[in-house]
């Protein structure tokens, strides 16, 4: 996951990043049996939790994707990157590294030791960011599906832009349709009255992300000019509803990083449906919760 | 760690208006076995939830609508219960100013957004005096 540097510290003081989790293992008075105990006790540990975790999300996951088709139905199937494909990936690589570590704890391997042990500390370390990145996924997909109002969508959006991202300037438009334009809605970074509508001609990013109509992943164009990092789409269905033009970076962070890029796909994705959701629901009349009505929504 | 710490599990109290911050910051938390971990809207809920609990740590962000995290470090500062408990501030990079204020009150570190989990953890085992696992 991404590094960028940051303060952190007592008062003041900026201890070196270290995310040695095994330093104290590194104690070279500890015996090598004592050693293999806390490393497999670690590692058990926090494979566990890990799983837990991850099958955690799956379900949330699964939840989040079936609330969508029923939603749309006419919704295409997306065979790219998908938060329920890298929790899938994840928990199959977990399962994979348990057992591999069963299998040398029964043939009784020594403890690993100098470059083993680097690996394995580096491979901790990495499995902690994945966790760390899911983890923000699944916190920015619950967030944006408890999203009632579209104030509540703008402030999700910049809330991950700004504290998941560090994406620290960005303009949210939203579209006109009567009128053929993108008019500002949101702005963090600067003013809004700075702000003019964006005429959706043919030639323009938001009218060849209306024609795409689909969400941005990681490889599609990013429409990016001169004074912008890069236009964001914020569908439902094929339906474009918003489009983020990201303008500019935290002065700590230095650009996208891997994991980023799962983010940004989850909000084109995910903040399109919630804002018309959030715009049905400004037009929907308030209806008493009736058992009748439901079981025959329900076809009983 | 010291004899009080090995005997009970610690509580941390993490203040934070954004809902997802709050939430990743409960998750980094989560890693830290020793900890329970208790969460605040902001200022006013905090003060709320710390009449009733003894807290070992407090996480705050600085903006928050109500009381805010300036407000609230020098209530704790001036609170018997709470003059010595370790308060952790949240900041935005070009927010210096209220860090250094934070300090002044009697924060006794800040961390910065966006959040790395793994320095957060560090942060808190180290101010703590919990050993890394």
């Amino acid at each position: 996951m991404r590094n960028p540097p940051q303060d952190l510290s007592p008062a003041g003081a900026r201890p070196g990043r270290s995310r040695d989790i095994f330093a104290p293992m590194r104690a070279q008075d500890a015996g090598q049996g004592d050693l293999h105990d806390k490393t497999r006790a670690a590692l058990h540990e926090f494979f566990g939790r890990g799983e837990a975790f991850v099958r955690q999300l799956i379900a949330e996951n699964e939840r989040l994707r079936s609330e969508l088709n029923e939603t749309q139905p006419d919704r295409p199937a997306r065979p790219e990157l998908t938060p329920a494909s890298v929790v899938e990936g994840l928990l199959g690589r977990i399962v994979e590294l348990e057992k591999a570590r069963g299998a040398a704890a029964d043939s009784g391997a020594p403890a690993p030791a100098g470059g083993d042990l680097a690996r394995l500390r580096e491979r901790v370390v990495q499995l902690e960011d994945e966790n760390y990145h899911l983890a923000s996924m699944y916190v920015a997909g619950l967030q944006f599906h408890a999203s009632r109002t579209i104030g509540d969508v703008l402030q999700t959006t910049t809330e991950i832009l700004l504290n998941f991202i560090g994406v620290g300037a960005f303009t949210l438009y939203l579209v006109d349709e009567e009128r053929r334009v993108l008019f500002p809605i949101a702005r963090e970074g600067g003013e809004m009255n700075e702000l003019v509508e964006i005429e959706m001609d043919e030639a323009s990013p938001a009218a060849q992300m209306a024609q795409r109509g689909r969400p941005w992943s990681r490889g599609d164009p990013a429409y990016a000019s001169d004074d912008v990092i890069m236009y964001l789409p914020l569908v439902s269905g094929r339906r474009l509803v918003a489009v983020l033009r990201l303008e500019a970076f935290l002065a700590q962070k230095p650009g996208f990083e891997d994991n980023d890029y799962s983010l940004l796909s989850m909000i084109s994705e995910h903040a399109g449906i919630a804002i018309e959701s959030a715009w049905i629901r400004a037009h929907a009349k308030a209806v008493a919760l009736q058992r009748q009505a439901v079981e025959h929504l329900l076809g009983a | 760690m010291t004899q009080d710490t090995q005997t009970r599990r610690l509580n941390a109290l993490v203040v934070e208006d954004s809902p997802p911050m709050r939430k990743m910051i409960v998750f980094a938390l989560s890693r830290i076995r020793e900890l329970s971990v208790v969460e605040a809207d902001d200022g006013v809920d905090a003060l709320r939830r710390l009449s009733g609990t003894k807290f070992d740590i407090i996480i705050t962000d600085i903006n928050m609508p109500i009381l805010d995290g300036l407000k609230l470090v020098k209530r704790l500062r001036a609170d018997e219960t709470y003059q010595d408990v370790p308060i952790i501030i949240i900041t935005t990079e070009g927010a210096a100013e209220d860090r250094q204020r934070a300090l002044a009150l009697g924060a006794n570190a800040y961390i910065t957004k966006p959040i790395q989990a793994p320095a957060v953890i560090k942060l808190v085992r180290e101010i703590l005096g919990l050993e890394e696992r």
